[in-house]
C-alpha cells in the first residue's frame, strides 16, 4: 500500500512495542507500560492488540482475528482487512492455518501450537483496577505480591452468591508471581492458559500496557481449596455441529422466546460440521 | 571502506524478521535461532550481536559497549542514533566477557522493565560446560552447550534471586542467538 509504512506503524513505534514485548516475555504477567499510539479506529476496540499485531507481523505471517470467537463479526472482519491492506499478509479463518491470531475475548477450541502467537485485545489489564483505583497504589501492590484484596473479593462473593461470581475475566496468577487479567474471555477458557505452547501476548491500547504468557507457564485461576474453580458452560449442544464441549452462544431467534444455542467459536464449528459432512459422504 | 559507512539493514522487513526470531529466543529459552539476515558489521560485532543492535537500538535507548571504543560504536550511533552510557546506566550492553550482573541495573520492584538486556558475544555454541535450563518458556528442561564460566553462573543466581527485578541476557555467536530472560535458571550438569 502507497503511503504507509509496511503494517501501518512507523519503524520507531515498532520498536518500541518491541522492547516492550521482549520485556514483557521475560517477565511473564507483569504489565509493561508502552507509549500506546491512536489507530484509525478508537481505543476500546483492540488497538492494543492492533498495535502488537502490527509490531509483530511480517509477509509470511498467516493472519487470523476472532471477536467473541467468530471470524465474521465487525470488529473481526474489519481488522483482518486493515492488515490484509497495510501489510498485504495472507489471512484465513482456520486456527490450524494461522501463525498469528488476534482475538478479543476468546481462545480457540483448537489447541494452539509452539509455532503460533496469539494476541490478545485487553480493555483493562489491571486485575486490581476495581479494588484499588489508585494505578501507584496497585502497581505497589504488585511489586510486594499483596494480593489479599482479590482474595477478599472472591471470598464475598462466596459468602453472598454461594459460589464466585465471575463468569469472564477471571483472575489468575502466573507463574506463580503476577496477578494477572486473562482479558475478558469467559473463565471456560482459563485452563487453555495453563502451559500452553504458544507464545501469548497481551496489549491494552487505552490503558497503555503489554504482558505476556511465554509458552509452557503456570497460568493458575484463583480460587479457594473448599471452593475451586469451576468454569461454567451452558449446558446444552450445538445447535449447528452437536458439540458438547465447546463453549456455547444463546442467540435469540424470534420475538416468542425462541432461543438457539451454538459454538462461539465458528472455524471450530465449520470444521466439525464438514468431518460429519465428509463422514457421512 | 570505513566502518562506520558499512550498511544497515536493507529494509524495515530485515528487522521486523530479525525481532521474531528474537522474540522466538526470548520466548523459548536455550534454542539455538539463527537469523536470516545478510548483514557485514564492523570488527569485532558478530552478525547476530550487530542485526540485534539495529533491530533494537534508537535514539530513546543508551548502550553500553565498554569493550568496544572504536568503529563498532560510530557504526551503532551512526545507524541507529543510541546514546552511548557506562555500562551501569545502560539499557543494553553489548560485552564479550561476561561483566557482573550486580554492576547492571536491574530495574525496580516497581517497573521490573527497566532492567537491563545484556548482549553477550560468546566464540560459538556446542562447545564449553553443559547446562540445563528450566522456567517459563521450557517445557520441562533443555540443554545448552556454551561457553560460560562457574563465576558467571554463580552471577546468575544472584540475579535469579532478584526477581522480579534482573538482567535479561541474549547470547550471540556468528549469525546465531540465544535468549535467557531473567525467569531462567541454570545448572551446570
Amino acid at each position: 500500500m502507497q503511503g504507509y509504512n509496511f503494517a501501518y506503524l512507523d519503524e520507531q513505534t515498532k520498536r518500541m512495542i518491541r522492547r516492550a514485548v521482549l520485556k514483557a516475555v521475560a517477565i511473564p504477567g507483569h504489565q509493561v507500560p508502552f507509549a500506546s499510539r491512536e489507530m484509525p479506529l478508537p481505543y476500546g476496540w483492540g488497538t492494543g492488540g492492533i498495535q502488537l499485531t502490527a509490531a509483530l507481523i511480517g509477509p509470511d505471517d498467516v493472519l487470523k482475528v476472532i471477536d467473541q470467537g467468530a471470524d465474521d463479526t465487525t470488529n473481526a472482519v474489519s481488522i483482518r482487512s486493515f492488515f490484509a491492506r497495510v501489510a498485504g499478509v495472507r489471512t484465513t479463518t482456520r486456527t490450524t492455518e494461522a501463525s498469528l491470531i488476534q482475538t478479543r475475548h476468546r481462545i480457540p477450541e483448537t489447541p494452539l501450537r509452539a509455532d503460533q502467537i496469539i494476541i490478545y485485545q485487553v480493555p483493562m489489564p489491571d486485575p486490581l483496577y476495581r479494588l484499588e483505583p489508585s494505578r501507584p497504589v496497585a502497581r505497589r501492590l504488585h511489586a510486594m505480591v499483596d494480593y489479599g484484596a482479590m482474595h477478599v473479593k472472591l471470598y464475598e462473593d462466596i459468602t453472598r452468591f454461594g459460589r464466585v461470581a465471575v463468569s469472564y475475566d477471571h483472575p489468575v496468577m502466573v507463574n506463580q508471581r503476577y496477578l494477572m487479567s486473562p482479558s475478558p474471555i469467559p473463565a471456560f477458557d482459563n485452563p487453555k492458559l495453563h502451559r500452553s505452547p504458544a507464545l501469548q501476548l497481551f496489549g491494552a491500547g487505552r490503558e497503555k500496557r503489554i504482558y505476556a504468557v511465554p509458552p509452557f507457564t503456570s497460568v493458575v485461576s484463583l480460587d479457594f481449596e473448599d471452593h475451586e474453580f469451576n468454569p461454567q458452560r451452558a449446558p446444552q449442544t450445538c445447535a449447528l455441529c452437536g458439540s458438547t464441549t465447546s463453549y456455547l452462544d444463546e442467540m435469540v431467534i424470534d420475538d416468542q422466546g425462541g432461543r438457539m444455542f451454538a459454538c462461539s467459536d465458528t472455524d471450530f464449528c465449520e470444521q466439525q460440521r464438514q468431518a460429519q459432512h465428509d463422514h457421512a459422504a | 571502506m570505513m566502518d562506520v559507512r558499512l550498511p544497515g539493514f536493507a529494509n524495515n522487513l530485515e528487522s521486523q524478521r530479525c525481532f521474531r526470531a528474537i522474540l522466538q529466543a526470548m520466548s523459548h529459552p536455550g534454542l539455538i535461532i539463527t537469523l536470516d539476515i545478510n548483514l557485514t558489521p564492523p570488527a569485532p560485532l558478530s552478525v547476530a550481536t550487530a542485526a540485534a543492535l539495529l533491530t533494537l537500538v534508537d535514539a530513546t535507548v543508551r548502550v553500553a559497549m565498554p569493550e568496544n571504543t572504536g568503529a563498532g560504536v560510530d557504526w551503532l550511533v551512526f545507524h541507529t542514533g543510541a546514546r552511548i552510557a557506562a555500562a551501569a546506566e545502560a539499557d543494553f550492553i553489548v560485552a564479550s566477557a561476561p561483566p557482573s550482573l550486580a554492576n547492571l541495573y536491574p530495574g525496580t520492584d516497581e517497573e521490573p522493565e527497566a532492567g537491563a538486556t545484556l548482549i553477550l558475544e560468546l566464540p560459538g555454541f556446542g562447545c564449553g560446560p553443559l547446562f540445563r535450563l528450566t522456567g517459563p518458556g521450557i517445557e520441562s528442561n533443555i540443554m545448552l552447550q556454551a561457553p560460560l564460566d562457574a563465576a558467571f553462573i554463580a552471577d546468575w543466581r544472584m540475579n535469579d534471586a532478584l526477581a522480579p527485578r534482573g538482567i535479561d541476557l541474549l547470547l550471540c555467536a556468528g549469525a546465531s542467538i540465544v535468549g535467557l530472560p531473567r525467569s531462567v535458571t541454570i545448572e551446570e550438569v
